[in-house]
């Protein structure tokens, strides 16, 4: 049984296959992993070391444990990202799908907009309920209601974040009234998510001196009104424990 | 601890020439072989202080050791396949003794005969392809022109239809892509005797940016290697590029399974340890 002829048969030199193609270069180690740990003969049964019940996987997830940051180094992470296994082309669909009901919600929207925007809208943003008062409508209104709101900034940067992310563009908005200009801070709060909603015992008072500081401008409307009374009713029943 | 083990890194045909001479092996230690029934088995001599069981577990995990033996390994059965038909082992095979090596090859010969006969003459290739995602979407006319045409509308219409726009050319450029791919593995296979097809590998192993869509392994007549190597080469299109690696020794056509032979129930043996079930592996087509 002679083997193969030695050398010369396939010549492994650079030259030989000339441009175009990566060829032989020291194999990189990614490569030689892939092949020393993964394919080649495997044998058991009487070896010495036995390498079958560290089985490759357990090997590569004790590396991904025990090591992380130096496994990343090296590059050898492959069997926790790989994009057909991982399902990544899956969310990609799915993100697909969700633009495309957002882009049709904000289509439809649009149309409303230019045909039915309502003068009456006015009055609310001069009573200074502003915007703030729509959140706490049914997202239908809340939808229509959203070109109306006139912001300080560059508008066309903001509605770029708004579209990116409209749930974390509210968040946001939130986050801001949140901050020293929030002249509500109790019913925001409320607003947040009625019925999560906790007086917080430590604002109390403060809310008290804001809502007595500020009566007229809660009044400004029923809807308005009514999300006032629930959330000092709550903070009623909260004072009483 | 002064016990020492005996490591495998291939099986060759004996051929009367000694494919080891002058190679040294993990640990810095001269490679040897071991003969019997007309096959070689390439070995060399290990301390079991770093290579016995326990030692092992603790070695492997440690990224430096696992580098440096890995590359040893690779380069010992690089050597080897250069010299003589040989097929390698996996890495850290460790045995107690050289005539424990002797009872394997005795007692598998006629498993190695076939498994050599298979990949006498010819070498594997590796060959992945690649595509640039951004390369891929600017070579598409679509978005340009949806540019365009959202610019006058509303901004928030506009950025979503750009999204959309910009998730459904990265959608086609992929499909596009994968298929391109399969051509390229189809194109290729046809060369070779016999192939495979690896898991992509992520961008952190293969060292590139691009999306990895194709990680064959191709087993390729000796004589055939050139014109492997150039049909690779005049796959690329502006869109994918084609990498082509190798030869290497046969690693991914050797894959061969202890429990299948007739090893098991085999009196004295240690029981057999039926190591879980490898699972997921790639796909084989059966060699022509």
């Amino acid at each position: 049984m002679r083997g193969r002829p030695s050398q010369g048969s396939v010549v492994p030199s650079s030259s030989y296959y000339g441009g175009g193609v990566s060829h032989r270069e020291p194999a990189n180690l990614g490569d030689i992993l892939e092949r020393v740990l993964d394919k080649g003969i495997v044998i058991a049964g009487d070896i010495r070391v036995n390498l079958l019940d560290i089985e490759l996987l357990t090997i590569k997830l004790r590396l991904l444990i025990v090591s992380v940051e130096t496994a990343k180094e090296l590059g050898i992470d492959w069997w926790e990202h790989d994009p057909w296994l991982s399902g990544k082309q899956r969310s990609l669909e799915e993100e697909n799908r969700r633009l495309r009901r957002r882009l049709a919600a904000v289509e439809d929207g649009e149309r409303e907009d230019l045909e039915l925007r309502p003068p009456r809208r006015q009055p609310a943003e001069e009573r200074g309920i502003e915007s703030e008062d729509y959140l706490a409508e049914s997202e239908d209104r809340r939808a229509r209601s959203r070109p109306y709101r006139t912001e300080p900034e560059d508008p066309r940067a903001r509605s770029e974040d708004y579209w990116a992310d409209p749930e974390d563009y509210w968040a946001e908005r939130e986050r801001r009234r949140a901050g020293p200009e929030t002249r509500r801070a109790g019913a925001q709060d409320y607003r947040d998510g009625p019925e999560n909603y906790q007086p917080r015992s430590r604002d109390r008072r403060a809310e008290q001196e804001d809502y007595r500081a500020e009566p007229q401008g809660r009044r400004g409307g029923a809807r308005d009104d009514w999300a006032e009374q629930e959330g000092y009713r709550s903070r009623s029943e909260g004072r009483r424990d | 601890m002064t016990d020492t083990g005996t490591y495998l890194y291939a099986i060759a045909r004996s051929t009367g020439e000694n494919p080891a001479e002058g190679l040294s092996g993990v640990g810095g230690t001269p490679v040897r072989t071991v003969e019997r029934g007309g096959l070689t088995g390439i070995v060399s001599t290990v301390p079991l202080d770093e290579f016995g069981e326990r030692a092992l577990r603790r070695n492997l995990e440690d990224l430096r050791w696992l580098e440096t033996t890995a590359r040893a390994h690779h380069q010992v059965v690089d050597a080897v396949v250069r010299r003589v038909t040989a097929a390698p082992v996996r890495l850290v095979t460790v045995y107690r003794g050289d005539e424990q090596v002797r009872d394997l090859l005795e007692r598998r010969r006629e498993e190695f005969t076939e498994m050599l006969d298979m990949v006498t003459g010819r070498r594997e290739w590796g060959v992945k392809v690649y595509v640039d995602p951004q390369v891929a979407a600017r070579s598409s006319p679509s978005d340009a022109a949806g540019g365009a045409s959202a610019g006058r509308r509303s901004s928030g219409a506009a950025y979503l239809e750009r999204r959309r726009t910009d998730l459904r050319t990265r959608e086609q450029s992929m499909r596009r892509a994968l298929s391109q791919a399969e051509q390229v593995d189809e194109a290729l296979a046809t060369i070779a005797v016999a192939s495979r097809r690896h898991r992509p590998q992520d961008p952190q192993l293969s060292g590139r940016q691009e999306w990895m869509v194709l990680n064959g392994a191709y087993l390729v007549d000796d004589e055939r290697g050139g014109e492997f190597a150039s049909v690779a080469g005049s796959l690329r299109t502006p869109e994918i590029d084609v990498e082509l690696t190798g030869p290497w020794a046969p690693y991914s056509f050797t894959i061969l399974e202890s429990g299948e032979s007739g090893e098991s129930g085999e009196p004295g043996e240690p029981g057999e340890p039926g190591g879980p079930g490898r699972t997921g592996g790639p796909d084989e087509r059966a060699p022509r």
